[in-house]
């Protein structure tokens, strides 16, 4: 196992996620289900990240706990050196809505609002005004090439526009960490590699990446690939040979 | 305060997307804000029906009376109490120094009243001196009032309330007329502006004559009344104590005895209108509190419809930074604008009711009539109801369905603000 454990080149830098021995599990009636077992990993500032994994292998229990969405029943999860299980509820929204960004597989848009006022939302809960949530929203929206459809509802959007205002969503708050679960599960190959050139471009900028996938093709684009199994790391290794999206979106974030 | 516009918004949002839902489960509100306003309404007119009514007694007025007006402790013993009559009046007016007028009344239902083949069966004839009508603001419509020499002859002349006036003579041509009462000629000398409201018509329905006159037409056997004038509310406690000191020695009564009089005044009639007011707040409360139970448990129950539905959007919200305050926030808002929505249409309700009272009666009364149920000819005065809902009500109104929106919200509020994320998020 130990060997397999994939060290960081600078170790003296402090991890942003520190988990140790995190378990997740859940009692159904008489029975106990373990999500995630014994789980201990480190991610540092602008890894690119893919936790791959057999369907049930406890994949996106690990990206919630991960994202403060959810808690580990045991063991210690430090973000950014901090014990997320002593947090409240308030520093844990705030870390929700200041530092991760989250992209789901089904995308997750409010379906009665604008895919500008979807974008707004985190800026809502962070305090900004009016006028400079807007001014935000539609900055971010025209990055991911939806200038053009920003007064649309989320059904008159195709899945690939859909989830770019997802992504647009995780971004406006400029959070350092994007975490994206199956982002391109429901999307065809080619939608599938424009969004992650999206990802590629972000983490050029900067940003710590970690996508959660089934597919091969799309865990090669990460640095580092994290295998789980029965709600145990099984392998996590750097990626040799990081494939580089073609369609590389140009990004022009601020 | 951006907070708050931040968790309205949403809640106009979701209710926007279920109008006919949102107005459907305000009905109970609707109906409770109905009841509030209408009643608060109708206690509203009741009130300044009765200051109006009973201004007409005058607030510094005594009336010395065999009986006590409040009615209450033995009845039957106050029945045994000599009468007071017109000697003792005399006795009274002599002796009694610091009032302003004491005047003798003395009055008989159930009289004939007719001018050549108009006739009026039952109204008032009201034996007075000269002085009432200076005790009583001293002005007639029409005419004069009688003098006090016509008062001590106790001449043939009479005196007539506006609404004896408009039945006998419908021309208004009643003065130098003379009409019967219960068969003896009188000359009509003067009417009576109209001083009497809904609740008390009768001062409209007499004929006052000399009080010597109605002493020779129906003899001296009914006991009359000493009104007694303070000349000011401040006097009126003074006066009392006087007028009982006085009452007692024209009586002769020894210490020891027991008023064989009631001195009444207008707050007597505070009881009958405190009574009428309970009844009304009564009934209102109980129907506005069964309204607001169904009206909140509807509510209720549709927030939790809300929160179930929308339990994917609450994740969501949670997942961008929501804390749990800002969700409890944004369905209590929601529970509170359907309540206010709930409460606009009430007092829509209750203003267009208000505004066509009238019209809404007659056409009641038209259609009850229709099924020979009541006179086609009935009238009802509803004067004492205003044509607005005073702002106080309304103000009662929105706090009544603010707390409502609170009450019926809070717990699915609490639910949604407590959903775990994650699983809100797997919903659907
Ligand atoms: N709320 C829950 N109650 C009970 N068991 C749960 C719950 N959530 C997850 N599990 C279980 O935990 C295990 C891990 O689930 P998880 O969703 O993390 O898997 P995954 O790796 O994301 O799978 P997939 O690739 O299918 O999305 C599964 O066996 C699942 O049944
Ligand atoms: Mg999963």
């Amino acid at each position: 196992m130990s060997e397999s454990r994939y060290q960081p080149e600078v170790s003296s830098v402090n991890p942003v996620l520190q988990l140790e021995n995190v378990a997740r599990l859940y009692s159904m009636g008489d029975e106990t289900i373990y999500a995630l077992r014994d789980v201990s990993l480190s991610i540092h500032q602008n890894e690119y990240v893919a936790f791959m994994g057999p369907s049930g292998s406890g994949k996106s229990t690990l990206m919630n706990i991960i994202g403060c969405l959810d808690t580990p029943t045991s063991g210690s999860y430090l973000f950014e050196g901090e014990q997320v299980s002593s947090m409240n509820d308030g520093e844990l929204a705030e870390i929700r809505n200041r530092k991760i960004g989250f992209v789901f597989q089904t995308f997750n848009l409010l379906p009665r609002i604008t895919a500008l006022q979807n974008v707004e939302l985190p800026l809502v809960y962070s305090g900004i005004s009016r006028g400079e949530r807007y001014k935000r929203a539609e900055e971010v929206l025209t990055s991911v090439g939806l200038a053009d459809r920003m007064e649309h509802r989320p059904n008159e959007l195709s899945g690939g526009q859909r989830q770019r205002v997802a992504i647009a969503r995780a971004l406006v708050t400029r959070p350092s960490i994007i975490l994206a679960d199956e982002p391109t599960g429901n999307l065809d190959t080619k939608t599938g590699n424009e969004i992650m050139g999206l990802f590629e471009a972000l983490w050029k900028k900067g940003n710590t990446i970690i996508v959660v996938t089934h597919e091969e093709d799309i865990a090669a684009h990460a640095a580092r690939i994290i295998r789980l199994r029965d709600g145990n790391i099984e392998q996590d290794v750097l990626n040799p040979n990081r494939h580089i999206p073609e369609t590389l979106t140009k990004l022009d974030l601020p | 305060m951006t907070r708050i516009v931040e968790s309205i918004r949403p809640a106009f949002v979701a209710l926007a997307a279920n109008k006919m839902r949102a107005v459907l489960t305000t009905l109970g509100v609707v109906i409770g804000i109905f009841f509030v306003l209408l009643m608060g309404w109708v206690l509203n007119g009741l009130d300044s029906a009765f200051t109006q009514s009973f201004a007409f007694f005058g607030d510094d007025i005594l009336y010395i009376d065999k009986f006590n007006w409040s009615g209450g402790e033995d009845w039957y013993a106050q029945r045994n109490r000599p009468k007071i009559d017109f000697r003792q009046y005399g006795m009274f007016k002599e002796r009694m120094r610091g009032a302003e007028f004491v005047v003798p009344t003395i009055d008989r239902f159930s009289t004939n009243v007719r001018h050549e083949n108009l006739q009026l069966q039952g109204s008032m004839i009201f034996g007075t001196t000269a002085e009432y009508i200076d005790m009583y603001s001293g002005i007639t419509a029409e005419g004069r009032f009688f003098t006090e020499t016509e008062a001590e002859l106790g001449a043939n002349v009479v005196v007539l309330g506006q609404k004896v006036n408009e039945n006998l003579f419908p021309q208004g041509d009643a003065l130098g007329k003379t009409l019967k009462i219960d068969g003896q000629p009188f000359t009509v000398i003067g009417v009576l502006p109209k001083r009497g409201t809904m609740l008390i018509d009768f001062v409209d329905n007499m004929s006052l004559i000399p009080i010597k006159r109605f002493f020779g037409l129906y003899g001296s056997r009914s006991s009359l009344t000493i009104n007694v004038k303070a000349g000011g509310k401040e006097r009126l406690d003074d006066v009392k104590y006087e007028a009982i000191g006085v009452m007692r020695s024209v009586r002769s009564l020894k210490p020891g005895d027991d008023d064989n009089f009631g001195i009444n005044s207008q707050e007597m009639f505070s009881q009958f209108i405190d009574i009428t007011r309970g009844v009304v707040w009564g009934i209102g409360l109980f129907m506005t509190g069964l309204a607001f139970l169904v009206g909140s448990i509807g509510i209720m129950n549709i927030m939790f419809v809300s929160v179930a539905e929308r339990t994917r959007e609450i994740g969501v919200r949670k997942a961008v930074g929501a804390t749990q305050s800002r969700i409890l926030l944004q369905f209590l808002f929601e529970s509170i604008i359907l309540s206010l929505i709930g409460a606009a249409i009430g007092l829509i309700l209750t203003s267009t009711i208000a505004a066509f009272k009238d019209q809404i009666v007659s056409g009641v009364i038209a259609l009850l009539s229709l099924v020979g149920l009541a006179e086609g000819d009935t009238t009802v005065n509803l004067s004492f109801l205003s044509s607005t809902i005073p702002l106080t009500q309304v103000v009662v109104a929105v706090v009544v369905a603010v707390i409502v929106g609170i009450l019926a919200g809070i717990i699915p509020a609490f639910r949604a603000a407590r959903l775990n994320p994650v699983e809100a998020l797997r919903a659907e």
